[in-house]
């Protein structure tokens, strides 16, 4: 994979304040985070937890408080990176005046396109996102899956290099996020760097290489999926159908040696478990980075991801006395 | 508290606005009048509507009850919603400016549109209307364009009452600026001249109007001071008929003016000459007067309503000849014979009743109209440089004009009477002095003797005439 | 008129206005550098120039396309939202001016005068509250509702977002302009008739400088007062050594118009003087007056036939006067004005009143050459373009307010300067300058308390100084905001337009021209400022 690091804050921290100067809330603290170039990369944490914040602090909508964030090895709130990314806002705030036509012409014009390159993408962005029929009506009579669509094919009208999207998928039926899903991994084929914040943890799970879940403003967790929904030190077996008999004979079998497995692998937990350990755990111990077991091999919190164990291994249907 | 859901809301929405609207039907409901039965419709009683309709009616306060209503003025109104005041101000302060600025059109433009948004203040209109008729007018250099101001102001006036129909004053106000504005002024020989034979917009000519129609109704010919007085008798008509109020003088004084407006038309005849220069004195002159002294003494019959100082009401009048008469009045509300003379002696000095009765009774017997007559044609004579016959004619106009002076002694300190038995004198003086005669001789000697002292004035007075 | 035809210049202005904005941006950054200074402590300034830098470059990578499509894109907007409705309360208005126009048998000028000022103070009035409205909402509803955020996460820098918007509305406010504009003249054709539309004329005045000889024929700096409220003319008392004289500069060929007979070359001199009478005088016969033309390097005097001066009768005071005037006794001598009376295309006329004791009132703009008339068209649509720069004037403050703060505040300080610099710019420079009557605040105050009129001074003792110095405060803070707000009434022409005259480019197009830009360029820029240095997300 390539390490190249695409979006880098450092320290980054935000305070809102009110008219007069008085500090109102923290939104964000010192948060270290680098995205690579080719990964999808998933921000997640509870309503108010600053993932917004932070995707505003990216796109340079915001100004920090302390810290820098570069993107694209500029500044975050130099206007030249923007030639480079794309942006879906949550609610697709797109004029709603317009129509789909019109609106990728207007965004078009905004890169600069001439005319004929203008049409090009739109039309092959329409075909895309399959609002080729709808492109002469107005935004305001669209669905909301047709704006999240019409939204996302405005951020791809300058085949950027880094794709921001929030909240991809809400609004959209069973196959419009199949379809979104899809469009998010052929993105990373293409060799693109994405950056999504979601609420839909399964999704999340689905396409992304590497997470990071906020808390009240602080990173808590942040690691590559799959190692972060690894269960170390537990053994998983899947049979078929076993009679009571066989299951106390496999057992003594397995006390003894090792024979006819079926399959041997390490169970996943899911990431809504994850998320939710998390969320709780920073409640019990405010102010700490949660560390899940993946990253613990020499740490001390070993204990504690002992505990998750059967949790993890009690869903599993091979889970046997 | 209980929370009420969207129906029951709405409900006590609908109730509420129930409720509110019966206090506003039991005022503002508005009324109908009678209708008459025609061939499809049925006859229909008039309506009684609610509170504030009965009092408009009480009032005469509806606008159609005061005047025609103006439907752009309406408009206005209801476009500016409670404003009106402020948006009066306001285009006050610029028809103040344009006035400064000498900009005219604009001027008048914001006055009419100061007048439509205050419709019913007959003090907006006569201000107004006044400001253009003298202040206005006056800016102006040539005569034409003055009058043409002059008219604006009096149209405007007639508009307002046109819009106000049951307010005195703006009829008065018209009739004055129509008298006064047009017979008085520096320019009144242009000025009537204007009224009553041609005015100077071409655009009459070619409607064969000659005169402005629009101000002086009866169309050519038609005196100023008449139509004036037609105005001064509406306004004492609606003053009698709709409105017991007018607020511009005294009530005696302001009765008098249609006969005054009688007595400045036929005095006009003696201070203005005919197309071929000649006098217009005369028969028709001496007519006026007739009707003038029969105008004031009905004026002198009208009675005033006073109050004596024991607190009781009663009525005197003018028109008293003798002592008796005094003391029938104070025997009919048993006060003293002085009380009543001093009452009516005030009621004198206010109109100046006796001098006016005097002279109008003067005026209109023949002697005296052919002493002006003579008198006039002498000094034209004069002017001419026939000297005899000058002289003839001057010593029989003198000789009426003292026949005139024993029967009404009371002329013998009137200043214009003064004035033309002395201008006579000293220009048949000169005469008598020019012809190589003793200047001394010549009738008038007891006015003569009573004014010499004054010599000097009258002296100027002669020259300013002659040279005319 | 009240219009004095005073040409432009465009150096002074030009001085003025740099020491203004230098002013204003000198304050701009040195309360910017110092607040970065204390945020960032010794890190500020680099920051700030930085930050500078990168605002100079923002206006050097400006792209005409993207600045185009939020010019679009705000069109498209404001036209979807129907704002031209606008167009039909127009058409009522018109539709029912007849009623407040009054009636025809006006004199013909006085009804254009009444049309024309009509139509374009209807149209001026109608047009700003419809653009301030628009552009004061429409950067802060961009930013409520974050379309602009949208918009901002492109290459888009905040300059183009403030310029497209402006242009935006500017083309809108254009389009409703220049309908109402063709409307309104329509209309104005249709409903004169055929005599007075011949008083719709737009003639081509050329303006000299004017200075004044007294009654003994000294030089003065003015003529007589009569007592008019108005001081803009003065007067020259007649059969009296006193002069209006007049220089007119770049007199050649040109000047002189062909007579339609005979093809002779002539001067066509015009005056709008006031008369005043001193006594009543002869009221059939106007004052006479009369010009002479003055030629000191060669000695020569000609002096024309006298004329009665028709007071308020516009167009009707002007005298045609062959290029070769005859003169003298039994006109025996000749004159060419271009070659003998001009001297190097310098024309002296002075102006003199014959009636005795009566007076001949004049300002500069009182005597003119005229040239061929412009069609009254042009300048109809001059004047047009005047509103025009006055609704851009409008537009920018709207939208660089509208940067700032939130829609509803933007749309009340837009609407008080505008207001104040519609109406009330000379009183403002009255106030600013101290001769308003009645002394500031606290003097207005305590006069008004003891009813003490303002003719009468205070006395001289130490209240008297305590309350001065104290309204100097109020007084200083006019004399310096004086010059953030724009005198509107410079965008004003009906005057010109309404009396019959072509608008001149320099003393009419150009201060409006320049009192634009000089507004516009200035604002602009802080209200690109603040964009800039906003967070979008205002929570």
């Amino acid at each position: 994979m390539n390490s190249e690091a695409v979006i880098e804050t450092r320290s980054l921290s935000k305070v809102y304040r009110d008219f007069w100067g008085r500090k109102k809330v923290r939104a964000l603290n010192s948060l270290n985070l680098e995205v690579h170039r080719g990964e999808i990369f998933g921000l997640l944490g509870p309503n108010g937890s600053g993932k917004t914040t932070t995707l505003k602090l990216l796109l340079g909508l915001l100004f920090p408080t302390e810290g820098s964030a570069e993107i694209l090895g500029s500044p975050a709130t130099d206007v030249v990176k923007n030639q480079r990314i794309g942006y879906l806002p949550e609610e697709s705030y797109l004029y709603r005046f317009l129509n789909s036509e019109e609106t990728l012409d207007f965004y078009g014009r905004l890169f600069n396109m001439p005319r004929k390159e203008r049409k090009e993408r739109s039309e092959k962005l329409l075909e895309l996102v399959k609002l080729t029929d709808a492109r002469k009506r107005q935004l305001r009579e669209y669905s909301k899956g047709m704006t999240r669509r019409i939204g996302l094919a405005q951020a791809l009208i300058n085949d950027p290099d880094l794709v921001l999207l929030d909240e991809p998928t809400s609004g959209l039926d069973p196959l419009g996020t199949r379809d979104m899903k899809d469009l998010i991994l052929n993105l990373r084929d293409q060799g693109k760097t994405v950056l999504m914040c979601s609420h839909v943890l399964s999704d999340v799970q689905d396409v992304c290489d590497r997470v990071a879940i906020l808390d009240s403003g602080e990173l808590k967790v942040l690691g590559r999926v799959e190692e972060l929904l690894k269960n170390q030190g537990v053994t998983q077996i899947r049979t078929s159908t076993l009679s009571d008999e066989a299951v106390a004979e496999i057992k003594a079998v397995v006390a003894k040696h090792n024979s006819e497995f079926l399959e041997v692998d390490h169970p996943t937990t899911t990431l809504e478990d994850l998320f939710l350990k998390t969320v709780r755990d920073a409640a019990d111990r405010p102010g700490q980075r949660y560390i899940p077991p993946s990253e613990s091999e020499q740490g001390q919190a070993q204990d504690a991801a002992d505990e998750e164990v059967p949790v993890a291994a009690g869903d599993s249907d091979s889970d046997s006395e | 508290m209980k929370k009420l859901n969207s129906l029951q809301r709405k409900l006590v929405y609908l109730g509420g606005i129930i409720i509110l609207s019966i206090p506003i039907l039991l005022l503002g409901q508005p009324g109908r009048a009678s209708v008459e039965a025609t061939d499809t419709t049925q006859a229909r009683p008039a309506e009684r509507g609610g509170k504030l309709d009965a009092m408009r009616k009480q009032y005469d306060l509806g606008q159609s009850d005061l005047g025609a209503v103006d439907p752009s003025s309406a408009t206005m109104n209801l476009v500016l919603l409670g404003l009106r005041g402020v948006a009066t101000c306001i285009l006050q302060l610029e028809a103040q400016e344009h006035q400064d600025h000498k900009n005219w059109a604009e001027l008048e433009q914001t006055t009419e549109s100061i007048i439509k948004l205050q419709p019913h203040f007959h003090k907006v209109w006569h201000f107004k209307g006044w400001n253009l008729a003298y202040n206005v007018s006056q800016e102006w250099d040539a005569v034409e364009d003055r009058y043409f101001w002059v008219k604006k102001g009096i149209k405007i006036h007639q508009k307002g009452v046109r819009q106000n129909r049951k307010v005195p004053d703006l009829y008065w106000h018209t009739g004055n600026i129509i008298a006064k504005k047009i017979g008085r002024s520096d320019e009144w020989v242009q000025f009537r001249r204007f009224f009553m034979k041609k005015d100077p917009d071409p655009r009459f000519a070619e409607k064969n109007w000659e005169v402005d129609r629009e101000i002086n109704e009866r169309g050519k010919d038609y005196d100023n001071y008449l139509m004036a007085k037609e105005w001064f008798e509406e306004s004492m008509r609606v003053l009698k008929e709709d409105n017991p109020i007018q607020h511009i003088m005294a009530p005696t004084l302001f009765r008098s003016y249609p006969a005054r407006s009688q007595i400045d038309f036929a005095e006009v005849h003696g201070r203005e000459v005919d197309e071929n220069g000649n006098s217009r004195i005369g028969e028709q002159s001496r007519e006026a007067w007739d009707k003038a002294s029969d105008d004031w003494i009905a004026f002198g019959q009208v009675p005033i309503l006073v109050r004596f100082n024991s607190g009781e009401f009663g009525e005197v009048q003018l028109e008293i000849r003798s002592d008796d008469e005094y003391q029938e009045i104070a025997d009919k509300y048993e006060v003293d014979e002085g009380v009543v003379k001093d009452i009516v002696r005030r009621y004198h000095e206010l109109t100046n009743y006796p001098y006016w009765r005097t002279r109008v009774l003067a005026e209109r017997e023949e002697n005296t109209m052919l002493a002006h007559k003579e008198i006039f044609e002498g000094q034209e004579l004069y002017k001419k440089g026939e000297f005899e016959e000058a002289a003839a004619l001057l010593q029989k106009g003198m000789r009426r004009f003292e026949t005139l002076l024993d029967k009404y002694p009371q002329l013998i300190i009137e200043d214009l009477t003064v004035e033309e038995g002395m201008v006579a004198i000293l220009v048949y003086r000169y005469i008598r002095q020019t012809l190589g005669e003793p200047p001394e001789i010549h009738p008038l000697k007891k006015l003569w003797n009573e004014h010499k002292n004054r010599l000097p004035i009258f002296e100027k007075e002669m020259r300013r005439r002659m040279e005319q | 008129m009240t219009f004095n035809p005073i040409p432009f210049d465009v150096l002074a202005g030009l001085v003025n206005w740099a020491k203004v904005v230098g002013c204003v941006f000198a304050a701009v950054f040195v309360i910017a550098f110092l607040l970065q200074i204390a945020s960032r402590g010794a890190q500020g300034p680099a920051f700030f120039f930085r930050q500078l830098v990168a605002s100079v470059m923002d206006w050097l990578t400006m792209s005409p396309r993207r600045i185009w499509a939020l010019t679009l894109l705000t069109f498209r907007e404001a036209s979807r939202r129907k704002v031209f409705t606008i167009g039909v309360i127009f058409i009522v208005l018109i539709m029912f001016a007849g009623w407040f126009l009054g009636d025809s048998t006006e004199r013909p000028e006085m009804q254009v005068k009444r049309y024309v000022s009509f139509m374009l103070t209807t149209i001026g009035w109608l047009i700003l509250p419809v653009v301030v409205i628009l552009s004061c909402w429409g950067i802060p509803e961009d930013i409520k509702a974050r379309s602009l955020h949208t918009v901002v996460t492109k290459p888009v820098k905040r300059n183009e977002v403030v310029l497209g918007r402006i242009f935006g509305f500017n083309l809108i406010g254009t389009v409703a302009l220049l309908t109402m504009g063709v409307a309104g003249y329509a209309w104005m054709m249709r409903s004169l008739n055929e005599e007075t539309r011949g008083s719709l004329t737009a003639r081509v005045p050329v303006y000299g400088e004017i200075s004044w000889l007294n009654k003994q024929g000294n030089e003065a700096l003015q003529g007589d007062n009569v007592g008019d409220i108005w001081t803009f003319r003065s007067y020259i008392a007649g059969n009296t050594k006193a002069r209006a004289i007049w220089d007119f500069t770049g007199i050649d060929e040109d000047s002189f118009r062909k007579n339609p007979q005979t093809g002779e070359p002539e001067l066509h001199l015009e005056s709008t003087f006031n008369v005043f009478r001193s006594f009543k005088g002869d009221l059939e016969r106007g004052i006479l007056a009369r010009y002479t033309f003055v030629n000191d390097s060669r000695g020569l005097r000609v002096s024309v036939d006298p004329f009665e001066v028709q007071e308020f009768r516009a167009g009707a005071n002007v005298m045609t006067i062959p290029r070769k005037i005859t003169y003298g006794p039994d006109r025996s001598l000749s004159a060419d004005i271009l070659d003998d009376l001009a001297d190097d295309g310098n024309l002296r006329i002075e102006v003199e009143c014959l009636t005795t004791s009566q007076y001949l009132g004049a300002a500069q703009s009182d005597l003119f050459i005229r040239l061929p008339e412009q069609s009254f068209a042009s300048s109809f649509g001059k004047a047009i373009f005047g509103i025009w720069m006055m609704m851009t004037t409008a537009i920018v403050l709207s939208v660089c307010l509208s940067c700032v703060v939130k829609g509803p505040v933007a749309m009340l300080a837009a609407g008080c300067i505008i207001v104040i610099g519609k109406s009330f710019w000379g009183f403002l420079a009255k106030v600013a300058s101290g001769d308003v009557e009645g002394g500031g605040v606290i003097e207005g105050i305590i006069r008004i308390h003891r009813h003490i009129t303002p003719n009468v001074e205070f006395q001289e003792d130490s209240r008297r100084q305590l309350v001065e110095s104290i309204d100097k405060v109020p007084q200083l803070y006019v004399q310096v905001s004086r010059y953030l707000i724009p005198d509107l009434s410079q965008f004003n022409m009906t005057e010109y337009v309404a009396n019959g005259f072509d608008i001149p480019f320099s003393a009419g197009l150009l201060p409006a021209l320049a009192t634009m830009l000089g507004f516009c360029i200035p604002w602009i820029f802080l209200g690109y400022l603040a964009l800039k240095f906003r967070e979008l997300e205002s929570k």
